[in-house]
């Protein structure tokens, strides 16, 4: 207002803010793809604003959204929605964006509105007036969206001098004389529908509505009004300034002392509210003093700097559909943790990485399993290739995959995996375990392969053995007992399963050597670090597996079903251990009923506090067997073996001093694990003591 | 037992807009009430959210004013530019405040014979409002429960709206009927329920935990 005068007030307008809906830049890719292709000329939309905003901290907003595109009506917005007519025109690159004349095209509409003024159209139907233009260019590729709105304004006149500020309604006229105009109002938006009318007081007949184009015949007018998207107690929004033109036109004569009423019909509460229209008398109108043909005409969208400029908008969040599938992901296991469980810790999970060792039958569950439970990290390690038997089987193959000679099935699992759920980080190590007994040839090739493997369990929380060897689980057994990783081993047999935790204790360290023999615990529980390993039971050294052992080890041929049951459990065991307070100490009962449900369990915890075996998803087993020819099943808990060949302290100190020496041994040599764990020592203990109790049943029940 | 049927749903539809219709509180309906669930009620409210709290200056998918990406006029430089020159009859728009909107749909749930709110919330550019930031930045602090049962009922699931297929959040209705159960039998046991008290008592229970206030205008049954 520097140029302004002494007492003198220059009528400001507030222009339009842009508001566009999520769902406009929806329907703008799909038009732009289905329908626009490559046409970049303008085509015609729809807009809407109201004039009954809520707050007046918010601007006068002009939305866009996907009824835009559709020609839509009134109804299709609410009651009191204004339509106003727009331009689109999308570009097809940047460039072009940033080339388009931008005051040639808000001309070329300003130049329309002027037509529309003088042909008399727009006195007709004021919704002319009203126009806007938007700019976009749409990067499909990357969910970028420029843009930049324009609302055009005729500069004519050019300005309005004010007597005094703008008064609110309420402040002028009795409550009374208020609801008398609002019924007058309602009669003229219900039969004529207009955003700008002419308003004129009959002493005995109150207030009647006309529209403008009645305007000539019509005496004595009382005020012009105006369908108001602005909210501030003192501006009049933007449709004004191209109302006054149309009237600064075709009624010059009336311009100079007229009432215009800025209209906002407002509900809040519950009630009504026009109070806070506005009243604004013009003292005085200034033209502009060139003589163009068509008044001048600016009107481009300030951007959030506040500068004039366009905008961007990044909807990767919305549109991208790896995005998508991400936070859908997220939110329907969160829906189990705010329906059922409010206790579960679900980031605990998504951030445990997984190393699974075999991608086979249960490799392939495991993981899908995983996955399902929001693990992002999964690595596999294999050295096989996808062969024509296995995708029946192994879920994340198919027959593509076995064609040329097979793909080596860790990597293809792990590309699976991505292809499922592009989230996840998933890699493939193509790695032949070392086993005790299988003699090495290659040393050098062998050692780097221990440390391959050695390395992925240090950068992994959770180790799953799911090899179909019981000797190849010896190496990662110890590897992850050193290490103080979390191990879960499943193995099946033709129609049983064993899915286990290994005992969990700290990192191996030489000066904390916990040597415990074992005490022999036959009842209550058993904490996480004194559970047994997969070898624990076990009185020989893994090596032979020209023998069945057990029906744990013939593991080629079981009954399909099984590795489903062993997969499903192995995760949820390692989800339970995560889930205790205790995580990997958690300990583990020795006897326990199988038969508890979640509910059951939740019922019992209410009861007894104290029970403190149990993470918010149930008890955390030691082990579960599983028959599946008597549908049964047992939760056995072992306490480690203190000559255990796998993760007694004897062996991993020895391989703590040793390193990858004692392991060639071991390759070459099983019976050395024996020697070293004192499972030899105990051997001729035992064949002493048999000797020495049993002579007469020596003879008879040999298995 | 706390479900009813399209047809009733149709009977609270229209019990909603002519109510809406006369305090102008914006409900209105797209699609057709005649066909089985034909549409749905749509209500719109901007809300001026303060741009300096937090939620806003944290919002990764806002440009920084370094990112070269965006493309400033650059005065006079360009003919093709609009004229910078100061428009004395035009006032800027407070910058502290930006607008922020929230469209509800009050679509049927066929699966589950429940009314489903869906809602979504975008910026004036037309980026969504992310469901904590909806739950934090604009249910009123008097509508925030705090127990439990509360924060389970207003757990929003995204799911694809089945009319626009663009993701939207809604209320998972499972529980609807359940909730629909316990608000019904505190009053009429054996009122059976009328359609249009059902449909009040779901909108004015539901409805307010997202932010979007129901007139007592509406509890007035003829």
């Amino acid at each position: 207002m520097s140029s302004a005068l002494e007492n003198e007030k220059i009528l400001q307008f507030l222009p339009f803010s842009s508001v566009i809906s999520s769902s406009f830049w929806h329907k703008l890719t799909q038009m732009k793809i289905d329908v626009y292709a490559l046409n970049d000329e303008p085509v015609e939309i729809t807009g809407y604003y109201t004039n009954q905003s809520t707050s007046s901290r918010l601007p006068a907003c002009l939305n866009v959204d996907y009824s835009s595109f559709d020609n839509p009506q009134v109804s299709d917005i609410g009651s009191n929605g204004i339509l106003c007519k727009g331009l689109l025109q999308n570009t097809n690159t940047l460039e072009a964006f940033k080339d388009i004349n931008k005051q040639n095209a808000i001309n070329k509409c300003g130049e329309q509105i002027w037509n529309d003024i003088l042909s008399g159209a727009a006195l007709s139907n004021p919704g002319l007036l009203t126009r806007f233009l938007l700019l976009t260019f749409a990067d499909l590729k990357k969910y970028q969206f420029y843009y930049w709105f324009a609302f055009p304004t005729l500069v004519f006149p050019s300005k309005i001098i004010l007597n005094e500020e703008p008064k609110e309604l309420n402040k002028v006229l009795s409550n009374e004389e208020i609801l008398q105009f609002q019924q007058a109002y309602d009669e003229f938006k219900a039969s004529h529908g207009q955003s700008a009318f002419v308003v004129v007081k009959n002493p005995e007949l109150g207030y009647k509505c006309h529209p403008l184009k009645e305007m000539v015949n019509l005496k004595d007018i009382t005020w012009i009004g105006f369908c108001d998207p602005s909210s501030l107690p003192t501006n009049p929004g933007w449709p004004l300034r191209n109302l006054l033109a149309l009237l600064a036109h075709h009624h010059k004569e009336h311009l100079v002392g007229l009432s215009v009423l800025c209209w906002r019909d407002g509900v809040r509460d519950g009630q009504r509210r026009v109070g806070s229209s506005l009243l604004i008398e013009i003292k005085d109108v200034i033209y502009p003093t060139e003589s163009d043909s068509i008044p001048k005409c600016l009107g481009w969208e300030k951007n959030e700097r506040g500068k004039l400029g366009a905008r961007m908008v990044n909807l990767s969040n919305s549109m991208n559909p790896e995005r998508l599938v991400e936070s859908a992901v997220d939110l329907n296991l969160k829906l189990m943790k705010w329906r059922l469980l409010p206790e579960l810790n679900l980031d605990l999970i998504q951030n445990t990485k997984c190393l699974l060792l075999g991608a086979g039958t249960l490799g392939c569950y495991v993981a899908r399993t995983l996955m399902a439970w929001g693990v992002r990290h999964i690595t596999f390690i294999d050295n096989g290739r996808v062969s024509y038997s296995n995708p029946v089987r192994q879920s994340l193959f198919g027959f593509d995959n076995c064609l040329n000679g097979g793909q080596p099935k860790a990597e293809s699992a792990a590309n699976s995996l991505r292809q499922i759920f592009p989230g996840m980080i998933s890699r493939g190590i193509d790695l032949r375990i070392p086993m005790p007994g299988h003699y090495v040839t290659d040393t050098e090739e062998v050692e780097k392969d221990v440390q391959l493997l050695a390395d992925a369990i240090d950068e992994h929380d959770v180790v799953f053995l799911l090899t179909d060897t019981r000797e190849s689980r010896w190496l990662p057994s110890m590897l992850s007992a050193y290490r103080g990783k979390l191990a879960i081993n499943a193995a099946l047999g033709f129609d049983t399963y064993l899915v286990m935790r290994h005992g969990q204790r700290e990192p191996w360290n030489p000066g904390q050597v916990q040597s415990e023999k074992s005490k022999g615990v036959m009842r209550g529980a058993l904490a996480g670090r004194q559970l047994g390993c997969y070898f624990c039971n076990d009185v020989v050294a893994p090596g032979d597996s020209t023998k069945d052992r057990t029906l744990d080890q013939q593991c080629t041929v079981t009954r399909p079903g099984i590795s489903l049951i062993a997969s499903g459990l192995a995760v949820e065991l390692m989800v339970s251990v995560l889930q205790h307070p205790q995580g990997g100490n958690a300990s583990a009962e020795i006897s326990t009923d199988a038969m508890t449900t979640v509910q059951q369990q939740q019922q019992q915890e209410m009861d007894n506090k104290e029970a403190i075996n149990i993470s918010p998803l149930g008890v955390v087993p030691h082990s579960i067997r599983g028959f599946l020819h008597r549908h049964q099943q047992v939760l056995p808990a072992t306490e480690a073996f203190f000559n255990c060949t796998a993760c007694s302290p004897l062996v991993i100190q020895r391989y703590a001093e040793k390193g990858y020496a004692f392991l060639a041994e071991v390759f070459n040599n099983a019976d050395v694990l024996e020697q070293v764990s004192g499972l030899a020592d105990l051997h001729k203990d035992i064949a002493s003591i048999e000797d020495w109790d049993y002579p007469e049943e020596s003879e008879g029940s040999t298995d | 037992m706390g479900t009813i049927s399209w047809e009733e749903f149709v009977i609270g539809v229209r019990h909603i807009l002519s109510v809406s219709g006369t305090i102008g509180d914006g409900w209105h309906f797209r699609g057709s009430l005649e066909e089985h669930c034909g549409g749905y009620l749509i209500k719109k409210m901007d809300y001026p959210v303060d741009v300096a709290e937090p939620t806003a200056a944290s919002d990764g998918t806002r440009l920084k004013d370094d990112d070269d990406s965006t493309i400033d006029h650059d005065s006079a430089a360009d003919a093709t530019e609009p004229s910078d020159e100061q428009d004395p009859c035009s006032i800027d728009p407070d910058p502290s405040f930006r607008p922020v909107c929230r469209e509800f749909h009050v679509l049927y749930s066929l699966a589950h014979a429940v009314p489903t709110l869906y809602l979504r919330a975008w910026r004036s550019d037309g980026s969504c409002v992310d469901a904590k930031e909806l739950w934090n930045g604009l249910t009123a602090a008097e509508w925030r429960p705090s127990s439990d049962e509360f924060e389970r009922l207003r757990s929003l699931t995204q799911q694809e709206h089945p009319f626009l297929g663009e993701p939207w959040y809604h209320l998972h209705p499972c529980r609807t009927a359940d909730l629909m159960d316990l608000v019904a039998s505190q009053n009429d046991v054996d009122d059976g329920i009328d359609a249009k008290r059902y449909f009040v008592r779901w909108m004015s229970t539901v409805a307010p935990l997202v932010g979007c206030p129901v007139s007592h205008h509406y509890a007035s049954i003829g």
